[in-house]
C-alpha cells in the first residue's frame, strides 16, 4: 500500500521562524542589541564581521524578520595559527504589530549591522490637545 | 622472548592521539565561539589568524564594531601588539530602553609573538567590514641566506 504524504495545513499568518537553516554552510547565531527610542523605533545593532556588503541579506515575511550573512570566500594562506574561520550568521526576530514594515532601514559598518526599525504612525503616542471652553 | 607491549612506545602514541584530539577541536571548534567582544572573553580578544609565507606575516583579527582611531597596533622585534576600544552603547540610551543586551564594549590590548622578526618601518595594516588585517614583512635579518658552494 502506498503511503500518501499529507501537507501539513499552514495558516494564513504563522510565521516561518526557524532556528536554523537548510543550507550545506555553516551558521552562527550573532550576537545583538535591542534598544528602543520612545515613540520612534526599535534599534537592533547585530555582530556580522568579516562580510562583503552584497553578503548582508535582511528580509521580512510573515512578520519575521531574518537577518543572513554568507561567508566571504577566504583568501588560502599558509596558516600557522588559526583561531577563527569565516562562517556565516543566520537570527530570525518576529516583529510586533506595531513596526512600519515598510520602512525598515539598514546600515553595514564595521562589521556592525545596524537595522532601525520605525514604529507605525498609529502606534506612535499622540498628544490630543483640550480645548478649554 | 615475546614482547607484549612497549611501555614508551605506548605512551608515546597516546600522547600523539591526545595531542591530534586537541588539534581538531581547535580549528573545528573555534568558529563557533562568538567571542567578539572583549566582555564575554577578554583574555584571547580579538580571535586572529596568523599566516606566514617566505617574505611576509599576515595577521587577521575578527573584531567587529571598533572605533577605528582607537586601534594602536605596535611591533617589537617579533611581538605584534593590538590594541583598542569597542564602544559599548551609546551613552544616550537608558538601560531601560533595552530589550536585549548581548554585546558588550570596552578596550582591549592583547600580544602574540611572531614566528619571526619584522621589518617595522614596513608594517602595514587595514580594517574592514571588522576584521583588521596586518601585513608584516619580516626582517632582512630573519630571512634565510643562500650560501653558494665553491667547487673547486
Amino acid at each position: 500500500m502506498a503511503e500518501a504524504t499529507v501537507v501539513r495545513p499552514v495558516e494564513a499568518n504563522e510565521p516561518t521562524t526557524q532556528e536554523s537553516t537548510h543550507e550545506p554552510d555553516r551558521y552562527i547565531t550573532p550576537v545583538v542589541d535591542i534598544y528602543e527610542n520612545e515613540g520612534v523605533g526599535l534599534v537592533v545593532l547585530a555582530d556580522l564581521p568579516g562580510l562583503a556588503s552584497d553578503d548582508v541579506t535582511l528580509s521580512v515575511e510573515k512578520d519575521v524578520l531574518t537577518i543572513k550573512g554568507v561567508a566571504r570566500e577566504s583568501v588560502e594562506r599558509p596558516w600557522v595559527y588559526r583561531e577563527f574561520t569565516p562562517v556565516g550568521y543566520f537570527r530570525q526576530f518576529t516583529l510586533g504589530k506595531k513596526i512600519d514594515q515598510g520602512a525598515i532601514k539598514a546600515e553595514y559598518k564595521h562589521g556592525v549591522l545596524r537595522v532601525t526599525l520605525p514604529f507605525a504612525e498609529e502606534a506612535k503616542p499622540r498628544q490630543i490637545e483640550v480645548k478649554v471652553a | 622472548m615475546l614482547r607484549f607491549f612497549d611501555t614508551n612506545q605506548d605512551f608515546q602514541s597516546l600522547r600523539r592521539d591526545i595531542d591530534r584530539a586537541f588539534d581538531a577541536f581547535r580549528t573545528n571548534g573555534a568558529a563557533f565561539r562568538q567571542a567578539f567582544l572583549p566582555g564575554r572573553s577578554p583574555r584571547n580578544y580579538p580571535h586572529v589568524n596568523i599566516a606566514e609565507d617566505a617574505d611576509t606575516i599576515h595577521v587577521e583579527a575578527l573584531a567587529p564594531g571598533l572605533n577605528p582611531d582607537s586601534i594602536q597596533i605596535t611591533v617589537l622585534r617579533n611581538q605584534l601588539t593590538i590594541a583598542g576600544e569597542k564602544p559599548g552603547e551609546a551613552s544616550d540610551v537608558k538601560a531601560e530602553q533595552f530589550h536585549r543586551c548581548e554585546r558588550a564594549g570596552g578596550r582591549f590590548v592583547r600580544t602574540f609573538t611572531l614566528p619571526a622578526e619584522v621589518n617595522d618601518a614596513k608594517v602595514a595594516a587595514e580594517y574592514r567590514s571588522g576584521i583588521l588585517t596586518i601585513t608584516l614583512p619580516k626582517a632582512e635579518t630573519a630571512k634565510p641566506k643562500k650560501i653558494n658552494v665553491a667547487v673547486a
